[in-house]
């Protein structure tokens, strides 16, 4: 780590008096941003403090609502529409919200970068992606001097080297973060790219001004796990390279043990506990850290409940004494709903807990008096500080699963199933026969028995959701066939209704697959209502469900937007299973939602596959998830099957590379300690 | 019978907690604009419905003794040339204009949403069909087309609401049809085909909610615009026929009068810009809140 001061480059400016505390590349000090909302203001940010010194990695992780993204945000001054109530934001000593317009400008360019979400959105459609990155070199290098014309290809004359050079250079920097063959792709429009592309190309916009400090917004989690091990393996190189100071928001603690040194917890607003990564994932010492780890489903055994932590992130409207984490604390004591926590410094990092839930009213190291989220039924605590590899073991004699007998009939089987898509038809195309084909799905034969769970993996585009679309109907196989109890079913409006019936789906997205004008009961009474049940029946089932999935009473008249992501997948829960199917396709049921909710909905799944006996197929790219929940896992790659087994034998022993590189890519805990 | 009560009871109270918690009405009652807009279609809506209880005078008696009078404490807003009383002439128009504007815009909007519906939700050749149907309607310049409709079928209101009605319909066809189109490859419309829900409740349940949004604020602005049409048509005498008291037969009227009595054009004149203004404003602030962008935003908890 470099000791050497940062130089500042720009002139005297009216707030660059950088002070003693310069060692620090950026030091938040109690910061703290409003949101006006209509029913008042809401502090986002509550008075966060922490520092990056030149060179390191931190990383912020907490539950989405707690204020990560919008303390990024605020560091470069990008928190509109909130507003910095208070505190201050130095980077390299320039106290960001006193600058003018102008330093701050030129901080944002020279100093900090930020590499954003997601890709989809980031780039700018109407340009290729080339000029996007010679911008972000020009704005570095001249910062008056932007013209259209450039943009267009078509520089005046005079200022053609140099567009040619910033070319040269965007070059360069697309091949240092990873995109193949960059001369031929910098003239590429990012609808062009694919999403892990997108990214990298973000980040070269991020890295052209050959930043301090890079802050980077949940740079991952739009992207599938493969290209997410690439691209942290990427970040990581580069910042050791350009020895760079990185701010990585994440809401995953996988990624957090991948590539950080050192760990801000948020919660609602608030720093938790801070600390080097590997003390921090090993021994955390604020019972939230404790749970965000707990509900990890890596660490529990297969098949078992997995902790979790209940409630929500509350809304931090107005003054509330007390810790804000309180109400869902296992180890919350009466004084803890008043005042506000002491902040304990401690050699590695801060706690911000009272003092006797830190470290234990008793004086024994290794065991707190904790008890997490093991409330109602059994809890697979001891599992948690095994190894996965032992717990998988234990496992097995743990949850006997309805295995199936080999000589009954599956309920699905897929024989030679192919699905082809036609690209860029054009009639003079389909004349002359060149027409392109996409082959999404390519001559998959495998069998869904009854009352199991079989996971499908494989990166994006390999064909698991057009797979499911097959097996529930809503897209019909270009050849093969696709059987539901030996009989051959097609497509959804062809199957009789007691077909039908018998799959019930859940989406990846709950917020687009709930009609978002129909409240919530009429959403679950809806395939009620088209198998032709009368109102009462109906009424009552809708109370059973809802029951069933969690959900008071008091939800059945909620909207859609009034809900939360978990509370409407498990309305997504109850629609799927309201006329008892037999098969539930899940397509990446938990991938959309936070790590204390997904645990929650995973234990829900579990829960109702062993009441019901369902037999799920499930769709996930997170390999956790399908280690935890399936018996048997089959992996696709470009719409073929290229592995398929029992799940603890293919996830430790892959035969397949393909299956070798999706199992490497998940970041695990485990790795930090190495 | 009971549980019938109980189920309207709780969608009511559902309305009332949506609307009273809702930040779309804040936020549209944050523009002073969008209020005044709400404020005019609210007081001529309420003028058209309880003109004739309030009006002094009956709108069609003459009383030419009083003719050409000016504002008075007895004619408020002055006497015509027949020496009918303004004000109650306005009031009864109000009923007239705002009862035809009502009846052409939900006759556009039934067919064109109707159609863009089915072209929409059906694809296909049904849409290429019904597209081109579009295509020649919108072709055609308007209130032209309006004009040579209202004057093929002769010179009565009727047919003046049946020109502008006929020649209105495709923007909405043209809107819905869009709005299914996105609409229709969202997970909840899959999982609606996935639990054998018939085309037609999917259609009417889970596509149309949700492309009323766009389609109501359109509305909105075509009122305006059906109301100056009508006028339009009316003051070149295609439309109502005298002694009807409509807005633009009134301005008709009171052209040959301009030197002598000023108020006779510019009383019916005024309504006719207040009310389409109005109608222009509720429907900018509707489309404000309403726009889906928008509505993603103040739904969206962060």
């Amino acid at each position: 780590m470099t000791t050497t001061p940062p130089t500042l480059e720009y002139g005297p400016d009216d707030a660059a008096t950088p002070d003693d505390e310069s060692t620090d590349l950026l030091a938040v000090e109690n910061l703290q941003v409003q949101f006006g909302t209509y029913d008042g203001p809401v502090r986002a940010v509550d008075g966060v403090s922490f520092s990056v010194e030149p060179g390191e990695t931190v990383g912020i992780v907490g539950e989405s609502g707690c204020g990560k993204s919008v303390t990024a945000r605020s560091i470069v001054g990008l928190q509109e529409p909130g507003e910095v109530v208070g505190g201050t934001v130095h980077i390299d000593g320039v106290n960001v919200h006193e600058a003018s317009d102008r330093t701050r400008r030129r901080l944002r360019g020279d100093t900090v970068s930020m590499v954003f979400q997601d890709p989809d959105q980031t780039l700018n459609p109407a340009f290729d992606v080339g000029e996007q990155i010679a911008e972000s070199l020009k704005v570095h290098d001249q910062p008056e001097r932007q013209r259209l014309l450039d943009y267009l290809h078509a520089p005046l004359f005079a200022s053609r080297s140099d567009w040619r050079d910033h070319r040269k250079r965007a070059v360069e920097l697309m091949a240092q973060v990873g995109i193949d063959d960059p001369a031929d792709r910098v003239d590429d429009y990012p609808h062009e790219f694919s999403g892990g592309m997108r990214q990298r190309a973000g980040l070269a916009i991020a890295l052209a001004s050959d930043p301090d400090l890079l802050i980077a917004d949940e740079p991952t989690t739009a992207l599938d796990t493969t290209t997410q091990a690439q691209l942290l393996d990427r970040f990581r190189r580069l910042t050791d390279e350009r020895n760079m100071a990185t701010l990585l928001i994440t809401h995953d603690l996988g990624v957090v043990a991948d590539i950080c040194d050192r760990v801000v917890v948020l919660y609602a607003g608030q720093v938790m506990e801070t600390g080097p990564t590997d003390r921090v994932l090993a021994e955390p010492h604020h019972p939230y850290t404790r749970a965000l780890l707990e509900c990890r489903t890596s660490r529990a055994a297969r098949k078992q409940r997995v902790p979790t932590i209940e409630g929500a992130v509350p809304d931090r409207l107005g003054e509330q004494p007390g810790c804000p984490f309180a109400p869902r604390c296992p180890a919350a004591v009466d004084t803890c709903q008043e005042g506000k926590p002491p902040t304990f410094e401690r050699d590695d990092g801060t706690v911000r807990c009272r003092e006797g839930v830190v470290f234990g009213e008793s004086d024994d190291d290794g065991g707190p008096v904790l008890e997490y989220g093991c409330g109602e039924t059994q809890c697979a605590r001891e599992d948690s500080s095994t190894t996965s590899d032992t717990a998988t073991a234990t496992a097995r004699s743990a949850s006997p699963p309805p295995r199936p007998d080999d000589d009954t009939d599956p309920l699905v089987s897929l024989e030679g199933v192919s699905k082809r898509y036609q690209q860029a038809g054009g009639l003079l195309r389909r004349l002359l026969g060149t027409d392109r084909c996409l082959q999404a799905v390519d001559d998959v034969t495998l069998e869904i028995a009854a009352g199991e769970t079989l996971g499908l993996v494989g990166e994006s585009g390999s064909g698991k959701s057009t797979l499911a679309d097959l097996v529930t109907g809503l897209e019909t196989p270009t050849s093969g066939a696709v059987r539901f109890d030996g009989d051959p079913v097609g497509a959804a409006g062809t199957r009789t209704a007691a077909t039908l019936h018998d799959v019930g789906v859940v989406f990846q997205n709950p917020r687009s697959s709930l009609n978002p004008r129909l409240p919530v009961a009429q959403v679950i009474a809806e395939p009620l209502y088209a198998d032709g049940w009368e109102d009462q029946r109906r009424r009552d089932r809708v109370g059973e469900l809802l029951e069933s999935v969690g959900l008071s009473e008091r939800h059945t008249e909620r909207y859609p937007h009034e809900l939360s992501g978990g509370q409407l997948q498990r309305v997504a829960i109850a629609r799927a299973i309201a006329l008892e199917p037999r098969l539930v396709v899940l397509d990446e049921p938990v991938s959309a939602l936070d790590v204390s909710v997904q645990a929650r909905v995973l234990n829900l799944l579990l829960e109702l596959q062993r009441e019901l006996e369902l037999t799920y197929l499930l769709i996930s790219h997170d390999l956790d998830v399908v280690e935890h929940v399936s018996d048997r896992v089959v992996v696709l790659s470009n719409g073929e099957v290229v592995e398929a087994g029992q799940t603890e034998r293919v996830l430790a022993e892959p035969s397949h590379p393909e299956t070798a590189a999706l199992v490497e890519a998940v970041p695990r805990l485990e790795h930090s300690s190495q | 019978m009971s549980v019938a009560l109980e189920s309207i009871a709780s969608a009511v109270g559902r309305r009332y907690r949506a609307l009273r918690t809702s930040r779309t009405l804040a936020t549209f009652c944050a523009n002073p604009l969008n209020v005044a807009g709400l404020s005019i279609v609210t007081a001529i809506t309420i003028a058209a419905v309880i003109g004739p209880l309030v009006a002094p005078y009956d709108p069609t008696t003459q009383d030419l003794a009083n003719r050409l009078q000016g504002p008075s404490l007895a004619h408020p807003f002055g006497t015509d040339q027949l020496g009918r009383d303004l004000l109650s002439r306005l009031l009864y128009g109000a009923r007239l204009s705002l009862g035809i504007a009502v009846a052409v815009t939900t006759i556009r909007l039934v067919l064109g949403t109707t159609i863009g519906l089915l072209a929409g939700y059906t694809g296909g050749w049904v849409d290429e069909a019904l597209m081109r149907l579009v295509d020649i309607q919108l072709a055609f310049p308007g209130l032209v087309l309006a004009l040579v409709i209202a004057g093929i079928l002769g010179p009565s209101l009727r047919n003046v609401m049946l020109a502008l009605a006929v020649v209105g319909w495709a923007s909405y066809a043209r809107l819905v049809r869009g709005t299914v189109l996105a609409t229709k490859e969202r997970d909840f419309v899959r999982a609606a085909r996935l639990m054998n829900v018939s085309r037609f409740r999917i259609a009417t349940r889970h596509l149309l909610p949700n492309v009323a949004g766009p389609v109501v604020v359109l509305a909105t602005l075509n009122m305006g615009t059906v109301i100056l049409g009508t006028a339009g048509l009316s003051f070149i005498g295609l439309g109502a026929q005298p002694p009807t008291p409509e807005w633009g037969t009134m301005l008709a009227d009171g052209r040959h009068h301009l030197r002598t009595a000023w108020w006779i054009a510019n009383v019916p004149g005024v309504a006719i810009m207040c009310t389409v203004l109005g109608f222009t404003l509720l429907g900018d602030g509707l489309r404000d809140v309403l726009d889906p962008n928008h509505e993603t935003t103040l739904e969206k908890r962060t």
